[in-house]
């Protein structure tokens, strides 16, 4: 992929391409001869851990907000301004001798060189990395365990008599690790705490919910998958893969549901709700009618529904320009916005081919006339549901889905490779560890994250065994 | 409510505005980053404790709230919104729905310092995420939600048989005689295991004693000794 990123405005979306830097595009000849930031740095310094595999670096490496540099980017900068011959032109002529030559520097001042942080994966620009004390002083404490356990898991803390207990127990550890299982267990567990885990997930909006004003879906069904999927020693990857809905008793189905509400107009106008889709059209959490309706809606190349994905369960925020995987040829411009210009194309190229798969799925569909809602047209909603259901021919480009580089042919396929990735299991243990430590984990929690994934693999993607792992940990259960 | 403020005056404002207990007869604190401030591990006889902290909700919490606290690499784990109302309602015997209302029919926790205490409501508030860490005003609402609670409980077992404060009477004041220490060494005995989980070591109840100037009445001492506890750097952070 040879796209020029270096002389895009800085806000893609604000539709401000600022004259100066749009000028700039066409100084230099074609968009191929452009520099491009990240794939020159991989050919400048191929042994950096994150030129391994297929993707490039992310724009973080040098930026905080594209075109904002970070301290690493900053020393670059100031660098290529000593080449007397350089020019934004040709950034990736001189960005190898660039990055060599601050090998040695410490740019974010963490105490490990640049050439070290790339190596090791940390970031050069952002002291993510400073080594904190050594946790060997702390030792796993059933008391510390036991209360913290009871606080985050079961929201309450332990008794007075049950600190007793622990006292005397013979297996402290064993009881502490009773105790979680209770807490996940507890409805606090099951119907709060994950709620608010999966908050950011769903995006309940009031507005448009079951009992808004105009009642498009109903979120409740996706909580209620998320929260069943996370609990019971059940496989998290059912997150995008789940072919059934939990009904409000907790059972399963993998029918179809009807809707709830009926079609209606009045002081509530109420168009959706139930689960239209058939079983072998699910992929879990993301196809539910709330999320294609709430990230879909009107959009034949559902970019957005693709991007939340991929930063809610993959870990990957696109708009930072993380998690490219360029597709060549991409984006097609299938949809005429002008998509391919290089500006557009630098996380167009990944993210278009990313959201085809989506676009077979209905967002909302509703016929509009001149007066608003056209009642004719939308007889589709009186009899049917069509808010989320799977229609083929909504688009032709359905079957030219890319996800990590891969082609998929439709979106199971997509979730599949998404469900069984390492992204996924990452982001699942980001998710569960910030909620524990109230923050992402770091580089120094790299080997606790490590036997994390092992157990989640090795458990067929257990949450609850997952973090029956964690307080185990010296992180979780340390004191004095 | 009303004799607590009217002995306490200067106290009452800085209960509801500064935070600051009402105890400023208190041995000072240490500094924020020193070991005194170690939330204590029960059992660990040597271990630094402070419950009885009357600045502790005033010092805003640094950005490193937990790397202060323990001044040691330990993890430190907030209690948040719902540990704090259940923990609250369990030791002191009130209904989570009446623990604390604002305006007399907002619930302190789960409304009004819903994000101060850490949570959030994706419908009431919008908000799809919590803090990560305390706010500055945290510790505002941490002491509001205590100090209802503790007033109610302590009006309850003043107008009824009592169920918490058992070991000293309600309604008179302490004359500080070897008597009234040891019911409120008991009663703090008590609130300690209620509100900490755990026994309280000597120095603490020591500590506790100098809320009970001689002539102070018991309805303050045990609404300060209440407060003192539940407002604790250890009933807030694990
Ligand atoms: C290896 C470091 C590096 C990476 C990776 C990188 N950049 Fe840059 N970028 C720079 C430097 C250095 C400059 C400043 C160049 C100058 O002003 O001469 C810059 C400038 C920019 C600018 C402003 C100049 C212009 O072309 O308009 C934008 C926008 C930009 N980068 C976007 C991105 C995006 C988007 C990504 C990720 C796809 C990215 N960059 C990745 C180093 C990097
Ligand atoms: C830094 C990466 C990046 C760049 C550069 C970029 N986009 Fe996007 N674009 C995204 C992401 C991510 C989304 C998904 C929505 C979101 O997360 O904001 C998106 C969504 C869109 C959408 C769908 C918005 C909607 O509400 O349906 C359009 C249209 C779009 N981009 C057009 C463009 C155009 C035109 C350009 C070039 C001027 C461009 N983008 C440049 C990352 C980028």
């Amino acid at each position: 992929m040879n796209i020029h990123i270096h002389s895009f405005s800085n806000v893609p979306h604000s539709g401000f391409v600022l004259a100066s830097a749009a000028g700039m595009l066409f100084l230099g000849g074609t968009a191929e001869s452009r520099p491009n930031a990240p794939a020159a740095f991989c050919i400048a310094s191929p042994a950096a851990a994150i030129c391994q595999g297929a993707a490039t670096p992310d724009c973080s490496l040098c930026h905080t907000a594209a075109p904002q540099l970070n301290l690493y980017g900053g020393d670059l900068l100031a660098v290529l301004r000593t080449y007397p011959e350089y020019t934004l032109n040709d950034f990736s002529l001189h960005l190898g001798s660039a990055v060599n030559e601050i090998h040695d520097l410490d740019s974010d001042e963490d105490g490990s060189i640049n050439f070290d942080e790339l190596l090791a994966g940390t970031s050069p620009g952002l002291a993510d990395n400073l080594v904190p004390p050594p946790t060997e002083d702390l030792n796993w404490d059933p008391q510390t365990a036991l209360k913290r356990v009871s606080v985050v898991f079961c929201g309450q803390s332990p008794t007075y008599e049950e600190l007793q207990e622990l006292n005397t127990a013979s297996d402290p550890r064993a009881l502490v690790h009773q105790h979680l299982s209770q807490c996940l267990n507890s409805s606090f567990w099951k119907d709060e705490a994950l709620y608010r885990i999966a908050d950011p997930k769903i995006g309940p909006l009031e507005a448009i919910d079951k009992n808004g004003e105009v009642s498009l879906a109903n979120d409740d069904w996706d909580y209620r998958l998320f929260s069943y999927v996370m609990t019971g020693d059940r496989d998290a990857r059912e997150l995008l893969l789940a072919d059934y809905h939990v009904n409000q008793d907790g059972t399963t189905t993998t029918d179809i549901i009807p809707k709830e509400q009926r079609f209606e107009f009045g002081d509530r106008i109420s168009l959706g709700t139930g689960q239209p889709l058939q079983a072998d059209k699910r992929c879990g959490m993301i196809t539910t009618q709330w999320y294609l309706v709430r990230n879909t809606m009107f959009a034949l190349v559902p970019r957005n529904t693709a991007a939340h994905t991929y930063k809610e369960y993959l870990g990957m925020n696109l708009s930072l320009g993380e998690g490219l995987f360029p597709v060549g040829g991409e984006p097609r411009d299938v949809d005429n916005i002008d998509i391919d210009a290089p500006d557009c194309a630098v996380c167009h190229s990944t993210l278009d081919p990313l959201a085809y798969s989506f676009s077979t799925y209905n967002g909302i569909q509703v016929a509009t006339n001149e007066d608003g809602i056209d009642l004719l047209g939308n007889i589709g909603l009186l009899f049917g549901n069509p808010f989320g259901e799977f229609n083929a021919k909504r688009t032709n480009w359905g079957a030219d889905g890319y996800i990590f580089g891969q082609p998929v042919g439709d979106l199971s396929e997509w979730c599949q490779v998404a469900a069984n990735s390492p992204q996924f299991a990452e982001t699942l243990i980001g998710t569960m560890f910030n909620f524990v430590f109230s923050r992402e984990p770091t580089i120094t929690d790299k080997e606790m994250v490590g036997d994390l994934q092992q157990e989640l693999s090795s458990n067929n993607y257990s949450v609850n065994r997952m973090l029956h792992k964690m307080i185990d940990s010296t992180l979780f259960g340390g004191a004095p | 409510m009303k004799r607590f403020q009217a002995d306490h005056n200067t106290c009452i404002v800085t209960l509801f505005f500064l935070s600051t207990a009402c105890v400023p007869e208190l041995q000072p604190r240490t500094d924020a980053d020193d070991q005194d401030t170690t939330p204590a591990a029960p059992n660990t006889p040597e271990a630094p404790r402070d419950p009885v902290d009357p600045d502790a909700p005033n010092s805003p919490p640094p950005p490193n709230e937990g790397d202060e606290i323990v001044g040691n690499n330990q993890v430190v784990i907030w209690k948040r919104y719902r540990a704090v109302e259940k923990d609250l309602s369990r030791a002191l015997e009130i209904p989570t729905n009446q623990l604390c209302t604002e305006l007399d029919s907002l619930n302190c926790i789960n409304e009004v310092h819903l994000s101060n205490l850490g949570g959030h409501n994706p419908i009431m508030q919008g908000r799809l995420t919590s803090l990560a860490e305390p706010a500055l005003t945290t510790p505002l609402s941490i002491d509001r939600v205590v100090l209802m609670a503790c007033i109610q409980r302590v009006d309850q077992d003043s107008a009824s048989p009592p169920t918490i404060f058992t070991q000293y009477p309600l309604g008179r004041d302490t004359n500080g005689s070897a008597q009234d220490i040891t019911q409120l060494d008991a009663q703090n005995r008590t609130l300690y295991q209620r509100l900490l989980s755990r026994d309280p070591t000597d120095e603490e109840l020591v500590e506790l004693r100098e809320l009970a100037v001689p002539g102070t009445s018991f309805r303050d001492v045990a609404i300060g000794s209440c407060y003192s506890i539940g407002t604790s750097v250890e009933f807030i952070f694990l």
